[in-house]
């Protein structure tokens, strides 16, 4: 097409072709938030890399510098600048729990630290739980084995795990599994596990990248996503709540009911069972479960079951009704059947 | 700022290069994915996946071709890949994945290709907005701006955050890149 007058032209083809549709604001929040997550990991990675070579020229010039003044013919050994660092600390662990291929007390020791590079791995009726440094718990099931290989960084050889980035973490933790896949947490409480070459991905709350060599998807909360050995991606719904999710409460440091408030256990078994909490919205509720002290021991129940157990001492009953927690006091309205 | 600056400063870890990247290139590519998948959800997932990988490789661009150019040999990747997974070819063929339009659309970036005129197939508003969307930097929003939204010379500058004598200079570039795009087609 020619153009005569060009910019009469132009104006009239641009306008007679209006406006060019734009994405919402919201899907491009969504979209700038997992970018920038991406980005900002990717400048770290690179500031870090570039800091290691430079931390390896120096030592390799001063190593020079000392062979050539105290050995001038000594051949000197590569240095190595990736020592070892403490990077997360065990918090809870039953059965048997090997710590590089050994059975130690370490490894069943609560407050045993733990440097990059350890191999973790759990017996079949063995179960445990580290914190990270860098804040996230990490809940490990029965039969898996597992590498820490960096303050933010698993490699999962086999099993299952449950990645809690902690609701202040900003995110950034990645799980490696078998085939080069890639799990990134966007601040958020997953499950991964990994059998006979197939990985499964469970978000709870947040989201999570998967990167394989195939291809790559985002798994938000209540999906599953499901990588066969052949690379390909299976996606389904999967709801936060219900019995699949109790070993992660098992694995886990036993919440101490005694002299606790009856609002932190709320939150604890929130947290912990994955469903909404419905409680009563008048203050007398939110003073009740503030000056309420709990007593006794919750080893051994499921968050659903210390629910059913505590909330009738304080008065209180416990309902449930698809992915909501109901919590009534016997004389409110509206307590479901 | 220039494709080159761009990804220079983003690689540098500026944040005000970051968002411009985005803000430049993600509305783009939005339709670009939009005009070859069915949905705006996976327009979104595709997009995405295009940015991640942008984001990992963007030392890799060498500024041969232009940065949306780049940009949109990922995302046709990425469109692959999401028929792909749902096991169906690809449903659309977008005027602007025909060989001689794409030439068309790179060579307003490096001018001199003239294929032939194709507009006669084309629905002429797409055609417009895929021009537009082709334009180097930020050449495509001024120009609507300007004459699809009626803004002013001094409205353009205070949203880009610019003069108006640049923001002058900017629209006489950018009505040579638009009539260079449109007339090759």
């Amino acid at each position: 097409m020619t153009m005569h007058d060009p910019e009469h032209d132009i104006e009239r083809l641009i306008s007679s072709a209006g406006w060019r549709n734009a994405p919402g604001a919201e899907r491009s929040a969504r979209v700038r938030g997992v970018v920038a997550q991406v980005w900002r990991q990717e400048i770290a990675r690179r500031r870090a890399r570039r800091q290691a070579l430079a931390a390896a020229a120096t030592l390799l010039a001063a190593a020079a510098v000392l062979t050539a003044i105290f050995r001038p013919a000594a051949t000197i050994d590569p240095p190595n600048v990736t020592l070892p660092q403490r990077v997360a600390s065990i918090a809870a662990a039953s059965g048997r729990v090997l710590l590089n291929g050994s059975t130690t007390p370490d490894g069943n020791r609560p407050g045993a630290a733990l440097e990059s590079g350890t191999r973790l791995e759990t017996a079949v009726s063995a179960s445990a739980t580290l914190r990270f440094d860098a804040g996230a718990e990490l809940r490990i099931h029965n039969d898996t084995a597992l590498r820490l290989d960096g303050p933010r960084s698993i490699a999962l050889d086999r099993g299952t795990i449950y990645l809690d980035a902690g609701e202040s973490a900003a995110g950034g933790y990645t799980v490696t599994a078998a085939g080069g896949i890639v799990l990134r947490d966007i601040g958020t409480r997953f499950e991964v596990q990994l059998t006979e070459g197939a990985l499964r991905l469970r978000v709870r709350d947040g989201e999570v990248l998967l990167e394989s060599a195939r291809q790559s998807g985002r798994a938000a909360a209540g999906e599953e996503l499901e990588v066969n050995r052949e690379g390909d991606i299976v996606r389904r719904k999967v709801p936060p709540f219900g019995p699949d999710w109790d070993w992660t409460t098992r694995a886990a440091p036993v919440f101490t009911v005694e002299n606790a408030t009856l609002e932190a256990f709320l939150d604890w078994a929130i947290r912990e069972g994955g469903w909404m909490m419905d409680t009563p919205a008048d203050a007398a509720f939110r003073q009740l479960a503030r000056t309420t002290r709990l007593h006794g021991d919750i080893s051994g129940l499921t968050p659903r079951e210390a629910l059913a157990v505590v909330l009738p001492t304080c008065g209180l009953t416990i309902a449930f009704s698809g992915g909501r927690a109901i919590v009534r006091k016997p004389s409110s309205e509206g307590v479901p059947q | 700022m220039d494709d080159r600056t761009l990804a220079a400063r983003a690689l540098a870890g500026d944040e005000r290069a970051f968002d411009e990247l985005f803000d430049t290139y993600f509305p783009r590519l939005f339709r670009f994915a939009l005009r070859r998948v069915e949905t705006e959800d996976a327009a979104e997932e595709v997009v995405q996946a295009t940015f991640v990988k942008a984001m990992r490789s963007l030392r890799n661009w060498r500024g041969e071709a232009s940065l949306y150019t780049w940009l949109c040999a990922i995302c046709r990747r990425e469109v692959a890949a999401h028929w792909a997974r749902q096991g169906k070819p690809p449903r659309f063929t977008p005027i602007d994945d025909l060989p001689e339009v794409r030439a068309a659309l790179e060579s307003v970036v490096d001018p001199g290709g003239r294929p032939d005129r194709l507009l006669e197939r084309l629905e002429i508003a797409g055609a417009v907005q895929i021009v537009l969307d082709s334009l180097p930097g930020r050449y495509g929003d001024i120009l609507e701006w300007k004459y699809a939204h009626g803004l002013t010379v001094a409205e353009i500058a205070a949203r880009i955050g610019s003069s108006e004598k640049a923001v002058e200079s900017m629209l006489t570039r950018a009505r040579l890149a638009f009539r260079e795009g449109f007339s090759s087609l």
